[in-house]
């Protein structure tokens, strides 16, 4: 994996302009994403994922309950939700090497995973690879836009 | 927003002064990491302006979480939250009774369910059940499936046929 470039709070101005500078404009998009709602988008893809799935209705209907409560109406609502497609083979080839690189999802790595799908640059390219997640930004954008 | 995207916000949620506020404490609770969430949380919400420094957003930020109101909506937001987290930390707390080695895990648990909900209290009730469902519990399942999976635009199942591509007539 190559060097983390990620935004952090504690950046001088100059560092954060050179940072915003060195970003695509898709990547620059990202920017005021909260990274919560961006764990939300790409665990809600894996999930869908999941439900293409011969899997029992048990399972399911977890899976689905799991989706239905990261609703909440104001960051992630269900039309975000809805506009989301079962993440494609290659997002979650990419969803698969990032879990690997931390060593599985395990309760310690988790947290890192996260992070990880929330980095602009990471998070971009998931949207490349599943472009619902780009349409599910959009809507972001434009909802809080309004 | 739609009326069925309305979230049912508590009453220290309800009483901030507007949308902005409320966005500022979801965006700060959402925050995974420990510094910088006032800044974090100010800019995701909206305050200041595209040129606005690092520094007076995080002053923007801690004004605002100084706030008693904005105060109140993040801790009765945070609760929420961490009730939300509750189902999870019941079933750690099965295996942690499984695996008593689980010492600090136990902790973990309990803290988790004490500022989740104080008043609740969690007995291990000893149930001898069957697995089998019957089957009007099987159609409420597959109604409750079949609902969240509107909602989520998905397919209740997904669709297991075969078959064959017809060619456009002549």
């Amino acid at each position: 994996m190559t060097a983390r470039k990620t935004y952090h709070p504690q950046m001088t101005n100059e560092q954060r302009d050179a940072w915003i500078a060195g970003l695509t404009p898709s990547q620059r998009r990202l920017i005021g994403i909260p990274v919560g709602w961006m764990y939300t988008a790409v665990i809600a893809a894996i999930s869908k994922r999941w439900l293409t799935l011969k899997i029992g209705d048990d399972e399911r209907l977890m899976i689905l309950e799991h989706l239905n409560n990261s609703v909440d109406g104001i960051s992630f609502t269900e039309e975000m939700l809805r506009t989301i497609e079962p993440m494609t083979d290659l997002g979650q080839k990419m969803v698969d090497e990032a879990i690997r690189a931390f060593g599985g999802v395990h309760v310690k790595s988790r947290p890192n995973i996260l992070d990880f799908f929330a980095e602009v640059e990471v998070f971009d390219a998931l949207c490349q690879a599943s472009p619902s997640l780009q349409r599910a930004v959009n809507i972001h954008v434009r909802h809080h836009a309004a | 927003m739609s009326d069925e995207d309305q979230p049912q916000l508590g009453q220290a949620m309800l009483a901030l002064a507007n949308d902005r506020q409320r966005q500022f404490v979801i965006a700060a609770i959402e925050y995974p990491k420990k510094i910088g969430r006032w800044l974090h949380a100010a800019r995701a919400a909206g305050y200041g302006t595209a040129k606005s420094t690092n520094k007076s957003l995080a002053a923007i930020g801690a004004r605002l979480a100084a706030d008693d109101r904005v105060a109140a909506a993040l801790v009765e937001e945070s609760r929420k939250r961490l009730r939300a987290l509750a189902p999870s930390a019941v079933a750690a707390l099965d295996r942690m009774i499984e695996d008593p080695k689980h010492k600090d895990h136990a902790r973990a648990v309990a803290a988790v369910l004490d500022r989740s909900d104080p008043l609740t209290t969690t007995h291990r009730v000893e149930v001898e059940h069957q697995h089998r469902m019957e089957p009007w519990q099987v159609a409420e399942v597959r109604e409750r499936i079949a609902e969240l999976a509107r909602r989520a635009g998905v397919l209740p199942a997904p669709i297991d046929a075969e078959f064959s591509v017809v060619e456009p007539e002549p």
